[in-house]
């Protein structure tokens, strides 16, 4: 039995759903792709509980796990230059930062 | 004997025989044998019977009931003083003034911490303050103090410096505490200032500069709330120029006291107040926590900022509680041991200066006196606690 | 006479622009969350926290609350927001952030050294495997041990304390010894690196003796031993041979504080399901026998408990019940006078209530797993935090960094799996906890989630650690709130 959920592209990443996916591989396979501006996946179940609650229950959980994926990626994004700054200073003096000079060169 | 009281520590008083016509600043001497290579810097104290000496600057004469017409020829600048003036001693500093016809005590030795006065200008203008500003060029009062710290013993513990606001002076100020270090290096100093002058970088390092071994600048900080600080100092924008100011002294290692005096308009957030310092400056080196003196402005807005200690006491427990609980030195002055809660005996403090003390007869009979802080004579005069009660 | 003598009221210096009272202001960062029904936690960047209506939050977000509120005055004064009467928001709150923060570069403070995986104990909830006293290949060897002492040494941090742990680590007595004398040794030899070096030996105390008490003595060694509460508790959580592990706890605590001095003798509990109805006996255990606190510790999910079935009886709730059952007895001692403290609400209350870092592993974000604690374990493996290893011996080794005969310092810290951990489970940058107004008080477990849910940050909502934590602070915020002698209490607990 295959289900159909539709992501809509201008809020969720094509790879925040992959990534709910494949946490959600134990149970279903999903086969994604793109129409117009949306994000189709299509859902087979391949776990062991295959009643009507089981099946909505499961799609519950792989919709709320590509939105913790959403999530997490805008927020990393959004929240790099602190986290980096807060991290590079957690290691600041344990020798292991690169110099400037030998780090990334400037064009990178 | 009897109980020190407030002490008059200059006034006019008759003046006989001048030769100079400049103030001076002398060193008191009660010894009428002194070198003569010495006499010419020090006033001789004598009783108004003893024989004149010849070769001292000044004669400080102890009043008689004579008239001054008896001393025309008993010699040169006599300075006639009445009681209030018994206890000028041996080693004290005076400033005679033969134009004003006055005398000033400046330093005394018998005293466990004196305080030079520096100016009377001020950018603040607090509801309580005990020293009311007077708009006046009165840098001669910095001039005088250069020469006093000259005369000041070099083994003398501690001094203060005040106003005003003495920071007004700036660099001449810096310049002064240069001085105070070369002259007296072991004597510990603090400096009652509003912090204001220091928001100046520039102004604070100089000071670090100096690098005094022992100097404490003592900065009210009167609320957490901004508005509510500048309301009492009535100054808007102090309190952000006094916190910047402990910022950069802190910033160029210098020793910081912050005061707060306790009154009806301190109280409705004095416990935030040493919360905010908690958090905010933990760094500083004391707090004083202050009973209200009813003297200058106080006098005029007593009904205002009177609160009976006795009404607050849990509250200034609570406050004290806070500071202590963040390692920070806190002491409380000016209160009577009946007037706190015994949680504060602690942080509780007999007195600042020795010769403010007194008591009211209900406390003849208490068994705590002798470690009570007692009264300052203001508040004897116009009005302290209505709870005091003997301890038995 | 200059200025006339002439005082303007309050409501002069409250002036806005047009001087009516209701002046501009601007938000600062601050981040909210719920407390109960009708109040937010509000913190702001620095950790600070503010509870206030429901309402007054709103209006403040809004920009409509008039600035002669108590709540405005509040929030002002706490760093919430800024006005014309003051800018010193923005440097006051940066020291404090630098404050907060600067233990950070210290790195790693607290290393472990598991010395042996003997024991005669077989305490069900045990993170180790036991194993009998007669395997020698269960103890660290003389040179892991000088590996990895090098591997500590070269920790930035000026503070470092060497812990040795078990198995029964006094049954590798020798070892010990041998690491003490060598790290002070080697710390005499590096004058421009000098370090201050803490010892703490982790052992049930039933092997202790006069010997090892007086090179205790002597280098200056602390003791962390292990009571769960009154005897019969004790010894039903903590079986041996002899069924007398509580006896022997009692005597070797009082043989050790009498030659070391009761402050150098410390203990710690481990909550079993046996445990969750008696906190109030294990409590006055701990009244009793003179200590001043006690850390009401989660049972933690690891090792012995899952194979022997014991994880199952505890859940979350009924571990806050017990939790919160706890700190109100231990209020109440207060109360009544007796000074004793709860150590993990302690821990707390200085996140909340001061700019210091407590270093507690297991509230940091950046994670502590390596920046604040490290494990090399007894066959010379490194493991980036004590559930690390316990995560390995239960079959999953992702957080082994390294060998201290085969990994230099580099190769170990900056193991890929430690590096995405660090940078995947930092706070900040989490769902929910970036928007958590408890956020500063937290911390990340990658370990905790790894192990739980198969993912480093796991999903909050579904967190035992989160909704544990959570319950945590509100409770601890709410009690100060309502009672003023919690609040003075807690103020203490917290310095």
């Amino acid at each position: 039995m295959t289900f159909t959920l539709q992501f809509d592209a201008n809020i969720y990443s094509g790879l925040a759903i992959e990534k709910a996916c494949y946490r959600l591989s134990d149970v279903l396979a999903g086969v994604i792709s793109k129409k117009d501006n949306n994000y189709v996946v299509d859902i087979t179940f391949t776990g062991k509980e295959k009643s009507e609650e089981g099946i909505q229950s499961t799609l519950s959980r792989l919709k709320n796990e590509v939105l913790d994926q959403n999530l997490r990626e805008k927020i990393k994004l959004e929240t790099e230059p602190s986290r980096n700054l807060i991290l590079a200073y957690a290691f600041s003096r344990t020798g292991l930062i690169a110099n400037e000079a030998t780090a990334d060169g400037a064009n990178e | 004997m009897g109980q020190l009281t407030m002490l008059k520590l200059r006034g006019k008083i008759e003046v006989v025989n001048k030769t100079w016509h400049e103030p001076r600043l002398l060193t008191v001497t009660a010894n009428s044998s002194l070198p003569n290579v010495l006499r010419k810097k020090h006033v001789l104290l004598q009783d108004k019977d003893s024989l004149p000496i010849e070769g001292f600057a000044a004669t400080i004469l102890r009043q008689s009931s004579d008239q001054p017409s008896e001393l025309s020829a008993r010699g040169e600048n006599l300075y006639i003083v009445g009681k209030d003036y018994d206890y000028l001693g041996d080693g004290d500093v005076v400033r005679l003034n033969p134009i004003g016809n006055s005398i000033s005590s400046l330093y005394r030795r018998e005293s466990n911490h004196n305080t030079v006065l520096l100016t009377e200008r001020c950018n603040n203008y607090c509801l309580m303050c005990s020293q009311p500003p007077k708009d006046v060029d009165d840098s001669w009062i910095m001039d005088d103090a250069f020469e006093l710290i000259n005369l000041i013993p070099m083994q003398t513990q501690s001094l203060g410096f005040s106003g005003g606001e003495p920071t007004l002076y700036g660099s001449r100020f810096i310049e002064l505490m240069r001085h105070v270090k070369n002259q007296l290096p072991t004597t510990s100093l603090d400096v009652l200032s509003n912090g204001r002058g220091f928001k100046d970088e520039e102004f604070a390092r100089a000071l670090g500069r100096v690098a005094h071994p022992d100097l404490m600048i003592g900065i009210p900080v009167y609320s957490d709330d901004p508005v509510r600080h500048d309301y009492i100092v009535q100054a808007q924008g102090a309190f952000d120029e006094t916190i910047r100011g402990i910022l950069n002294l802190k910033r160029f290692g210098q020793k910081v006291e912050i005061r707060i005096v306790i009154h009806r308009e301190t109280l409705p957030r004095l416990v935030q107040t040493c919360e905010f310092i908690a958090r905010n400056l933990v760094f500083v080196d004391h707090v004083a926590l202050m009973g209200l003196e009813i003297t200058g402005f106080t006098r005029a807005n007593l009904g205002l900022l009177w609160a009976d200690p006795a009404d607050y006491k849990d509250t200034l427990s609570e406050a004290v509680s806070v500071l202590n609980s963040y390692g920070i030195n806190t002491s409380v002055y000016n209160h009577q041991l009946c007037t706190i809660n015994a949680d504060v005996l602690p942080n509780y403090r007999r007195s600042i200066s020795d010769w403010k003390n007194e008591y009211i007869d209900k406390c003849n009979s208490c068994s705590r006196k002798a470690e009570c802080g007692g009264f300052f004579s203001s508040a004897v005069q116009y009005r302290h606690s209505d709870h005091i009660t003997p301890f038995h | 006479m200059g200025r006339m003598s002439k005082f303007q009221p309050m409501t002069f210096y409250n002036r806005g622009q047009s001087n009516q009272p209701l002046a501009n202001y601007q938000l600062l960062p601050f981040k909210f969350s719920e407390l109960d029904h009708s109040r937010y936690v509000m913190t702001n960047i620095a950790g600070e926290y503010l509870v206030a209506s429901k309402e007054d939050v709103h209006a403040f977000a809004n920009h409509n609350l008039p600035s002669t509120s108590a709540t405005y005055i509040n929030l002002r004064a706490r760093h919430f927001l800024t006005d014309a009467h003051s800018k010193m928001a923005p440097d006051l709150l940066a020291i404090k952030l630098r404050t907060r923060n600067e233990r950070l570069a210290d790195f790693t403070g607290l290393h472990i050294f598991v010395v042996t995986l003997r024991c005669e104990h077989s305490c069900p909830y045990c993170q180790v495997s036991r194993q009998s006293e007669d395997k020698d290949s269960f103890d660290m060897t003389i040179d892991q041990a000088n590996a990895a002492l090098a591997l500590a040494m070269r920790s930035p941090s000026k503070n470092i304390k060497l812990e040795f742990q078990g198995g029964e680590s006094l049954l590798n007595f020798d070892l010990i010894k041998h690491i003490v004398v060598e790290a002070k040794r080697f710390n005499a030899e590096n004058s421009d690196s000098q370090k201050n070096l803490g010892f703490v030996i982790a052992t049930n105390l039933a092997v202790i003796n006069d010997e090892i008490l007086g090179f205790c003595k002597e280098h200056d060694i602390v003791i962390s031993t292990s009571l769960d509460g009154p005897k019969d508790l004790h010894n039903k959580n903590r079986p041996r041979p002899g069924h007398d592990s509580y006896q022997r706890a009692i005597e070797g605590i009082k043989q050790s504080r009498n030659v070391l001095g009761r402050d150098k003798v410390s203990a710690l509990m481990t909550t079993t399901e046996a445990s969750l109805n008696q906190v109030e006996a294990i409590i006055d255990e701990y009244v009793e026998n003179n200590f001043n606190g006690i850390f009401l510790r989660p049972l933690s999910p690891y090792g012995f408990a899952i194979k022997t079935k014991f994880y199952r009886a505890y859940n979350t709730q009924r571990w806050l019940d017990f939790y919160v059952k706890g700190l109100d007895y231990i209020i109440e001692l207060n109360r009544q006078g007796i000074e004793f403290r709860e150590h993990y609400a302690a821990t707390i209350l200085t996140k909340m209530l001061t700019s210091t870092d407590p270093g507690y592993v297991d509230l940091m974000s950046p994670a502590g797993i390596a920046t604040g604690a490290i494990v090399y374990n007894y066959d010379g493996a490194v493991y980036a935090s004590d559930e690390a290893r316990m995560l390995a011996e239960m079959g999953d080794k992702k957080f082994k960094l390294g060998h201290v005969l085969e990994n230099s310092y580099e190769e170990i810290f900056l193991n890929e799996t430690l590096l995405e951990a660090l940078e995947d489970s930092f706070a900040q940058s989490v769902p929910m906890c970036t928007d958590c107004a408890f956020e500063p008080y937290c911390g990340a477990d990658p370990v905790f989630h790894w192990g739980q849910h198969g993912d480093l940050v796991g999903r909050k909502p579904d967190s035992e650690f989160c909704q544990r934590n959570m319950s945590i602070f509100k409770y601890l915020i709410d009690s100060m709130e309502s009672d003023k002698f919690v609040r003075t209490l807690f103020l203490r607990w917290a310095n």
